[in-house]
């Protein structure tokens, strides 16, 4: 399984905001983090491809991350080469569906699209709407992480299980450190606890995926109604659901991801998480549009992003995972922020290899319909 | 035309009617429904065609089918869901009008104090985008943390809630909050309107406050509150984000929430989303028709005549106090507390449920307003809060001059499809103004979202007008045909200036909608017509609460703005008709 090389980079401890000086202030420093790196990203744009790029003057990114953090992240890539980008963020089923439709009928609008549903990508590209490119830096990306020419993930995201630390005892405190997937079972979370509904998204869709598909020797069914007899709140996007368990509403929630308890860690939030085995993870992937109206500047963004600049930009953001082996969260190197927390581990077994699981590229996605049967929906 | 045109013959009303035959073209009431046809039906037929089909328009898989209608038409959640979200938006219509009704008697008759300050008051939710309302209710009475809950059990030890707005009557009450100020105005208008020689009779024959009140005001503007009634109805039949906020169908079924649901979730299903909109669109047109009869009913008394009359003020005395406690509770709940929770989440670095022990900072005002995209969308947002409600009350007041005054050929017809729009939910209708404009160059503009906006208000500013036109007087028009004046000098010097306030009501009320619609805006945002209602959302869905408080509050600062230009610049008064 998927495990990070922690190799040279930025050294010694450190606070989050000498780090975040210092990535800010140098910027490409953080390439530094594989020695090879900085060359390889040089080389991976060429001038052609800048100029033309440069020449098109914009593009349109379409994107399911969370709003400010691709912000600030495409804003790196337009300091570097001077492109603006307009940025429409939408829940990743229906932001797929709209610019499907839009591609159909010929409103090419969208050059780049991220999502986190490989399959739908694919069931694109058969139709002909994806572009066939490899950009040179994508030779880093794991290869479980991309799709050669179609898509190239952007960053990884671990979901477990997180809970507010106001509202459990320490004795539950002490049990949810030490937790396997059984503790969302407890009946002392009845009326406590919060979930997702796998229809929401890619990610939800993967998580619940570990349960019904992939793993459903190890947990199936049973598993899921024993969840839903503690009559857990569900929520249709998860966004929402973090905020509420950081309220205090909620006691505890699963499907919660690095990046976004990381954020609210940041914040002040009383959140703690762990990461059960196995941990599903979920790949936030990007691709081009084959009739992309920025045709260049769609191919530079994604060699940005699959660059380790581009790739390290996300870490000024969010505790992410990356794509790349060479890339590390330099938080991780300076056992910063939750790293250096008593009850913070990384994840031991990530749940990554069910891309081409028959039953998960059903577009069918049967689980979704099960799903909502044990849960009642 | 000039002063030369020929003077009306003989009998004063026969001249105007001869003037009425002479404008009966063919022209105008055919480019009026070409442009409403455009503008309503076609995107209602869309929402019809879309039902029967297993896909998109342009999906290459997709093929007819009943397989959605039959689906929602005839098994057993959806048509629970449909009683439920029936039986659940006649009580929000009657709780927002008996509140309504009360709040617009005490201002409009009785001794009150404050009655400028109050108005504005009753009407200030007005500005809060209804699922920011939701959001601000939320943090303050969802069950566990609550800010209401949280105080109630730190001040005085109370275990469990005090309040929970994640149920079915949480929902029903904030719905009610939100439509309140719908029903005062429609009710407040026809009792300013009301001619009180009638309630002056009743006392001198020794009647009393009740028994005036009860035989001869509320019969009077019973058509009135018959038309609030089903106004709020229609308007909540349709409400998907107030109850997608609040817990969604794990709080209350509700057919709004359905529909939201099968157009973002997986798979999505807009043939389910349609055809739970076409089953909307028949309750809403019976509530609409309810609405259409009791508004004309309402509205065929002239109220703008050339005599003065005078208002007589109900003595509240002891009652007073009370009179005073009750609006100044709804003025807490609607508006006080909402804010506070507003103001308090936008400062707070996240969400606690401890005023006390929150981590407060300015981090995320500066970030909201320095963000481009805010930029963009503030000025998106200006832009569209000023052509669309031009564009809505222009059709409006042709649409209902042509009607009354021109007596055009199928008028009746206009009539009815400027209503339609009422109808759809906003969501469904967003759907169907995608595929009508999604291969024009509208698409991805601004533009869009405007003629989405027109489409939708158009009801209101029509309605609006028509009122209006039917309350003027015809002998103002008709002295003024007698004495030489042209059909348009007319039409300019009487009939528009004396309708000036209420196309400017009208104005107001589309710029309030226009300002915070959410629905249709979502479906139809695009990098270059974001608007500021759709980053709240998106804040709310895939950021942050605390950017999504800050730019509900964005929003109300740019109604409140627009409004104080209406009411002190343009003399404007949305709760009156004069």
């Amino acid at each position: 399984m998927m495990t990070h090389s922690n190799e040279t980079g930025v050294a010694g401890p450190q606070t989050r905001r000498t780090l975040l000086a210092r990535a800010a202030g140098l910027g490409v420093a953080l390439i530094a983090l594989g020695a090879a790196m900085p060359a390889l990203a040089q080389e991976g744009a060429s001038e052609e491809l800048i100029a033309a790029a440069q020449a098109e003057g914009t593009l349109t990114y379409y994107h399911t991350s969370p709003i400010d953090l691709t912000n600030n992240w495409t804003a790196a890539f337009t300091e570097k080469y001077g492109i603006p980008t307009q940025n429409v963020r939408g829940p990743s089923y229906p932001l797929w569906e709209r610019w499907l439709t839009e591609e159909r009928v010929g409103q090419h609008i969208a050059d780049v699209i991220q999502i986190t549903d490989t399959v739908l990508i694919e069931a694109a590209d058969e139709e002909g709407l994806i572009a066939d490119y490899t950009p040179p830096s994508a030779a880093g990306i794991r290869p479980t992480m991309k799709k050669e020419g179609v898509w190239y993930t952007v960053f990884v995201n671990a979901m477990g299980i997180a809970w507010n630390a106001d509202q459990v005892t320490e004795e539950e405190d002490a049990m949810l450190r030490e937790a396997d997937w059984s503790v969302l079972t407890d009946p002392r979370w009845a009326g406590r606890f919060a979930t997702g509904t796998p229809a929401s998204g890619g990610s939800s869709y993967s998580y619940v995926y570990m349960f019904l598909g992939g793993e459903r020797d190890q947990f199936g069914p049973e598993f899921l109604e024993q969840m839903a007899e503690l009559n857990p709140q569900v929520y249709e996007s998860k966004a929402p659901m973090y905020d509420r368990m950081a309220a205090g509403e909620h006691a505890i929630v699963d499907q919660a991801s690095q990046s976004d308890m990381g954020s609210f860690y940041l914040r002040g939030a009383p959140v703690r998480w762990v990461f059960p085995s196995p941990t599903p993870a979920n790949l936030t992937v990007q691709t081009i549009s084959e009739n992309a109206p920025h045709p260049n500047a769609a191919r530079l963004f994604q060699e940005w992003a699959t660059s380790p600049e581009g790739q390290a930009e996300w870490f000024k953001y969010a505790g992410v995972m990356s794509a790349r082996e060479d890339t590390v969260d330099p938080r991780k190197e300076a056992g910063a922020d939750w790293y250096q927390e008593d009850w913070y581990a990384d994840p031991e077994e990530l749940y990554l290899d069910y891309l081409s699981d028959p039953a998960y590229v059903d577009p069918a996605k049967p689980i979704i319909g099960e799903w909502n049967a044990i849960f009642g929906r | 035309m000039t002063l030369a045109t020929p003077a009306a013959p003989a009998g004063m009303g026969e001249g105007f009617e001869a003037m009425r035959r002479r404008r009966r073209g063919v022209a105008l009431p055919l480019a009026l429904g070409l442009l409403l046809t455009i503008l309503v039906i076609v995107p209602i037929g869309f929402m019809f065609l879309g039902a029967v089909r297993t896909g998109t328009f342009v999906d290459p898989g997709a093929e007819f089918s009943w397989r959605s209608v039959i689906l929602v038409y005839t098994t057993l959640p959806y048509l629970r869901t449909l009683g439920v979200t029936v039986g659940a938006s006649m009580l929000v219509s009657l709780l927002a009008c008996v509140v309504g009704i009360a709040l617009a008697w005490l201002i409009a008759r009785t001794d009150v104090p404050w009655k400028r300050g109050l108005e504005n008051a009753v009407i200030a939710p007005l500005y809060l985008s209804p699922f920011v309302g939701a959001l601000a209710w939320l943090v303050l009475a969802s069950p566990n943390a609550g800010l209401l809950n949280v105080l109630a059990r730190d001040i005085f030890g109370i275990s469990g809630s005090i309040v929970n707005v994640m149920t079915a009557p949480g929902i029903i009450a904030i719905m009610a909050l939100y439509n309140v100020p719908y029903a005062y105005m429609t009710v407040s208008s026809a009792l300013k309107g009301m001619d009180p020689a009638m309630e002056e009779a009743s006392y001198l024959n020794g009647a009393g406050v009740i028994q005036t009140a009860m035989k001869v005001t509320f019969p009077v503007v019973r058509p009135a509150i018959i038309s609030a009634f089903f106004f709020v109805f229609v308007l909540t039949c349709g409400t998907f984000s107030i109850p997608a906020a609040l817990g969604g169908t794990q709080s209350m079924p509700f057919l709004a929430v359905d529909i939201y649901r099968a157009t973002a979730t997986y798979p999505i299903d807009y043939a389910r989303a349609a055809a739970i909109g076409t089953l909307l669109f028949w309750i809403s047109l019976i509530g609409v028709a309810f609405y259409r009869f009791a508004s004309q009913v309402a509205t065929r008394f002239v109220t703008v005549t050339a005599r003065g009359f005078r208002m007589r003020e109900v003595r509240l005395r002891g009652w007073r106090a009370l009179a005073i406690a009750f609006i100044a509770i709804y003025v807490v709940l609607a508006i006080i507390l909402p804010y506070l929770a507003l103001f308090y989440v936008a400062f707070t670095s996240f969400t606690s449920a401890s005023i006390a022990n929150a981590s407060y900072t300015l981090a995320n005002f500066q970030a909201v307003v320095n963000s481009v995209a805010v930029r963009q969308s503030i000025f998106n947002t200006l832009l569209i809060g000023f052509i669309a409600p031009t564009a809505c009350v222009l059709l409006g007041v042709t649409i209902a001059y042509a009607n009354r005054r021109m007596k055009v050929h199928g008028g009746a017809f206009l009539d009815y499809v400027a209503m339609f729009p009422i109808a759809v939910p906003g969501i469904v209708f967003g759907t169907g103004i995608f595929w009508t404009y999604l291969m024009t160059p509208a698409y991805g503009t601004i533009w869009i979202i405007v003629f989405a906006f027109v489409a939708s208000y158009v009801p209101f500013a029509y309605r609006m007008a028509d009122t209006s036109i039917i309350q003027v007087d015809k002998a103002l028009e008709e002295a003024s045909a007698l004495c030489g004046a042209s059909h348009w000098q007319t039409a300019r010097q009487i009939t528009f200036r004396l309708i000036r306030p209420g196309i400017l009501s009208a104005w107001i009320l589309v710029f309030i909608f226009s300002v915070r619609e959410i629905s249709a805006a979502i479906l139809l945002a695009s990098p270059s017509n974001k608007v500021l209602s759709v980053m709240s959302w998106d804040y709310l869905e895939f950021g942050n609460v605390q950017n999504a408080a800050i730019i509900g509050l964005l929003q109300t600062a740019i109604l409140v703005i627009g409004i104080f230009v209406g009411r002190f610049v343009l003399r404007v008064r949305l709760s009156e008709n004069g």
